[in-house]
């Protein structure tokens, strides 16, 4: 009830209150960085890529207008970051591209606690297999629940072309975790 | 919600409509009869059903699916002070940019400045107004060779003080000398003069005692005379 909204602390981050801004990291460190972990698939590097999100969250937050919720704007910071992320490990690899097959993923993934079920485990090693754009948009659309526009804007593409890749990923998915569907 | 155009024909639904209503699905848009009527006109599309299914699939996953804890991180590295040191202003690199562009440029424009009393005048390339220049310089001249002849009479002054003084003292000391020389000659002659004097005073003397001895002599002798003429007549 009592608890300062985003905006809230965003505005006195801005003026240099650092418990602000410590409560605003508090509030979204779990939910970055087991984004970070989902996209990146270790526990070292998704603990890099959070704090760079943050620190580039901070150094941009005097852009933040507050017309979209900060959530959409975090995690579009999240994103690019993420691109960048990928770039500098595998400058080659295109972003539309299944990256190479992981020999043994579990053993790449010793992260994903026993208390995981196994086809929650499942899914997050399916997704390492997709390609970073689609992996992007099911991460945004299932983890994170936000719709296809808000999604658009925070990859800066259109709504269909969000929409495509979804539906990309799904396709790929499928065969990965043998659904089986009524 | 948006109303699922189901309620009509499902055989009549185009599969552009069912995508559009999967992807309102997918946003949460549609209400739990919607929902239904949508996955029921799906029945005929194999690749739609398979998606809905995955679709499914993964939510439930990810409903099960437990967050990973936050591992120790360092929170504090992400606060930024806005206070930053004056040297490492953002701005710095670029202004010793444009500060050095400038200088570069005014060398290569050959860029004068001169300040004179009514303001601050600025050519380019070496350009010159010549008259300006040589008012300038015959001001400059003048006003040098005015400071000179003032030095100079007063170094004329003061060697013709010196100057003087050193004559007043040196007639000074001719003067005293020749006095002091006129005195001892003076003395000098003044002392021969008195023997001089003396000498014929000697001399004078001497002639008037000559004399006075031979009126004397010639006294006695007179008298000497009469006394032989008296006892000659009486001896006749």
């Amino acid at each position: 009830m009592f608890e300062r909204s985003d905006d809230k602390l965003v505005q006195q981050a801005l003026k240099g209150n650092k418990n602000a801004w410590m409560t605003l990291v508090t509030r979204y460190e779990g939910s970055i960085f087991n984004y970070t972990l989902r996209m990146v698939g270790n526990r070292e590097d998704a603990k890099d890529l959070m704090q760079d999100i943050f620190i580039s969250v901070f150094r941009n937050l005097s852009s933040f207008r507050g017309e979209a919720k900060f959530k959409n704007w975090l995690f579009r910071i999240a994103h690019y970051r993420c691109i960048e992320f990928y770039r500098r490990k595998k400058p080659t690899t295109s972003l539309d591209e299944a990256p190479e097959q992981v020999e043994h993923e579990r053993d790449a993934c010793p992260e994903y606690s026993l208390k995981q079920g196994q086809q929650a485990q499942a899914l997050t090693i399916a997704m390492q297999r997709l390609p970073v754009n689609q992996r992007s948009v099911v991460e945004l659309k299932f983890f994170q629940n936000f719709t296809f526009d808000e999604i658009a804007e925070q990859l800066g593409v259109s709504s269909n072309t969000a929409k495509s890749r979804l539906y990309s990923a799904l396709d790929k998915l499928k065969g990965e975790l043998e659904v089986s569907y009524a | 919600m948006p109303k699922s155009p189901n309620s009509q024909d499902p055989k009549k639904v185009s599969h552009e409509q069912l995508e559009a209503e999967f992807s309102q699905w997918l946003d949460k848009k549609l209400d739990l009869d919607d929902a239904e009527n949508f996955e029921q006109s799906i029945a005929g599309d194999e690749a739609l059903k398979a998606r809905l299914a995955t679709a499914r699939f993964i939510e439930q996953q990810v409903y099960c699916y437990e967050e990973q804890p936050v591992p120790k991180w360092d929170k504090d590295k992400t606060f930024e002070s806005s206070k930053t040191p004056w040297w490492q202003w953002g701005g710095l690199p670029l202004a010793s940019m444009m500060c050095s562009l400038l200088a570069i440029t005014m060398v290569l424009l050959k860029v004068e400045i001169q300040v004179q009393d009514g303001g601050v005048l600025l050519s380019f390339a070496g350009t010159k107004t010549p008259t300006m220049s040589e008012q300038q310089i015959t001001t400059l001249v003048d006003a040098r060779l005015k400071d000179f002849a003032a030095e100079q009479e007063l170094v004329l002054a003061d060697f013709r003080y010196d100057l003087r003084e050193k004559q007043q003292d040196d007639s000074l000391k001719l003067a005293s000398y020749l006095l002091n020389s006129t005195r001892q000659e003076r003395k000098a002659e003044m002392g021969e003069f008195l023997d001089f004097i003396d000498e014929r005073q000697k001399d004078t003397q001497f002639d008037q005692n000559l004399r006075l001895e031979q009126l004397e002599y010639a006294v006695k002798l007179q008298q000497q005379v009469p006394l032989r003429k008296t006892s000659h007549s009486m001896n006749k």
